[in-house]
């Protein structure tokens, strides 16, 4: 009887542990929960402690509007119910820390840098075929880009509009605004 | 025995639970509600010493004087995942050197904000003020006012987004104005109600397109006659527009439906447009421009029904270095008594105010819990109205404590 009661024991307690090691796996394994843009700038202004700057009845649109107003966005702004990606997440807490000078700084040699690739890369699909392809063609042939076409990290389609083959060199103004008005700061 | 025993070692348990730690150090969290309570109100102490050339606002500018403005102010905030609660006081105490004068004021406002679902808010707020009675000139509306006043503001506001594409919002509230002195406040204690429904469309999911359209109905009432009543019906239709990290637009248009509760003043149609431009492209600098055109408010004069509005703000802000920053801002508003508007055995003249403002001020945070505030403003008053032109300037320095 007495070696009955052990067995069962015994037997429970591997099943409690197993159960217990079975949750713990299933756990680790879990997907981190992703948030929506507008579900990160609810925190984002909690945080801050800006609820005080909120319309009386605020929804969570009213805090990206709230964070969008003071100037902190994604480089190509908010998408409400979009999930945040890592890179809009470094962009969003850089500018919420005033470093809004070296994101655009950043974002601004990473255009430079792509614009460079698409030109070389044009070039060599002349050389090997004899005649040019247009643009769009090029951007979307996987022998020239294989892990797809260079993007623009203000969410600006790249285009040839003079026909020269060379990739228009961009206007943007919000990275020569920013780069005004540091000439007035000292940060 | 049992008894004194058993009082002495709840007394123990009682000040070991919830009295000892709210003395300890910050680290330990007192299980009193009160304590936790006190040390999340935010003081703030500010005193102001400002110059002002015209204290009375009057055309000949012969009074300069020197005012010393002692504020304390109180707040507390909660924000929760669900909900915020918020509540404000500010006392302020102002002294004229030169006229001997003091003069009291309060005002406190309170908010509560809860969002059952996250598609649904409601939100509650009341704002209240009140100035002691003195002959320093206050503006409210149309009039300048060396007068005292109570003024109380309680609102409530509903959202509800129907779709990411679709929201819908609600607002109601009621004002109440009430001048102390009984002698001077027929044409100007007033009670407001309102009421507006409005429907929002996001053309993209950014939200850089939004249209809206709308509907308010107004009422105001003056508690000492009867021939100023009106009622306001108005249809708005208007669009926001968004350059992402760059600039922000919004447009409105508004078809009043005015009618004058006494048949003997003339009912009115109006049409007035809204827009309103602001940078927002940087933390450190904005630019924003608001311009209102053709807008019928309630006059609070003894010979016009309402008035006409044109009116413009152009400001612009920069933050400097992370401890200062600047700011620079001027306003302009017409104001238009027409003819058509004057009340039955007034004499029918079309008389017009014109009213500029600048204002510049630096803000210096000296330490984490001190700032330093200097501002010069300036205000010219072109009117037709007797003895109400005027032009001041103000020139003042204010420390803000808060702790």
């Amino acid at each position: 009887m007495k070696k009955n009661i052990f067995s069962f024991g015994l037997l429970f307690a591997a099943v409690a542990t197993l159960i217990f090691l079975g949750s713990a796996l299933a756990q680790d394994q879990e997907e981190p929960q992703r948030l929506t843009q507008e579900e990160f700038a609810v925190e984002l202004v909690r945080q801050m402690r800006m609820d005080q700057l909120l319309p009386t009845a605020a929804l969570p649109s009213d805090c990206v509007e709230l964070l969008d107003r003071i100037g902190i966005a994604p480089l190509k702004g908010w998408n409400h119910k979009a999930f945040l990606t890592r890179e809009e997440y470094l962009v969003i807490m850089a500018k919420a820390h005033g470093r809004e000078g070296i994101v655009h700084e950043k974002a601004v040699s990473v255009e430079e840098k792509n614009r460079e690739v698409i030109n070389v890369k044009w070039q060599e699909a002349q050389q090997k075929s004899g005649q040019w392809l247009s643009l769009d063609e090029l951007l979307n042939n996987r022998e020239y880009f294989p892990q797809g076409a260079p993007k623009s990290p203000y969410g600006v389609k790249y285009k040839d509009a003079n026909g020269d083959h060379k990739v228009d060199p961009l206007f943007l103004p919000i990275a020569d605004l920013i780069k005004m008005t540091e000439i007035f700061s000292s940060r | 025995m049992k008894s004194k025993r058993f009082l002495m070692l709840s007394t123990a348990f009682l000040f070991c639970c919830f009295v000892r730690p709210a003395f300890s150090g910050p680290a330990t969290k007192p299980l009193l509600p009160i304590f936790d309570f006190l040390n999340d109100i935010e003081y703030t102490s500010r005193f102001k010493i400002e110059y002002d050339d015209n204290i009375f606002s009057v055309e000949d500018r012969q009074d300069s004087d020197f005012r010393q403005v002692f504020t304390q102010g109180l707040s507390y905030r909660l924000p929760k995942e669900n909900y915020y609660f918020e509540w404000g006081y500010t006392g302020n105490y102002a002294y004229y050197d030169q006229e001997a004068t003091g003069l009291l004021g309060h005002s406190a406002n309170v908010l509560y904000s809860y969002r059952p679902f996250s598609n649904v808010s409601i939100g509650l707020r009341d704002d209240y003020n009140w100035l002691g009675d003195s002959k320093i000139s206050t503006t409210l509306g149309d009039r300048v006012f060396a007068l005292g006043y109570i003024q109380n503001t309680p609102a409530v506001e509903v959202k509800y987004e129907l779709s990411p594409s679709y929201t819908l919002k609600a607002d109601t509230y009621y004002q109440f104005l009430d001048v102390v002195d009984s002698s001077n406040d027929d044409f100007i204690d007033n009670k407001r109600v309102g009421i507006s429904s409005q429907l929002e469309y996001n053309f993209t999911p950014q939200k850089s397109l939004v249209g809206f359209l709308g509907l308010g109905y107004s009422r105001i009432d003056f508690s000492q006659t009867v021939e100023k009543a009106s009622t306001t019906q108005r249809l708005f239709v208007g669009v926001t527009e968004k350059i992402p990290g760059l600039i922000k637009l919004t447009q409105e248009i508004g078809f009043a439906d005015i009618d004058m509760e006494e048949n003997s003043n003339m009912d009115d149609a109006n049409i007035d447009y809204k827009f309103s431009a602001e940078t927002i492209f940087s933390v450190y600098t904005k630019l924003n421009l608001a311009i209102n055109l053709s807008t019928r408010n309630p006059s609070l004069r003894s010979d016009y029904t309402q008035y006409t509005s044109n009116a413009a703000v152009l400001g612009v802000s920069h933050v400097i270095s992370p401890k200062t920053s600047a700011g620079l801002s001027y306003s302009y508003e017409d104001q238009d008594f027409l003819a058509s508007d004057v009340l039955i055995g007034q004499p029918k003249v079309h008389k017009n105010t014109r009213v500029q403002g600048l204002e510049f001020d630096i803000v210096r945070k000296i330490k984490s819990w001190l700032t330093l505030d200097l501002k010069y403003e300036y205000t010219k008053r072109d009117t037709d109205f007797e003895q109400e032109g005027y032009i001041d300037n103000r020139y003042s320095a204010t420390f803000t404590v808060k702790y």
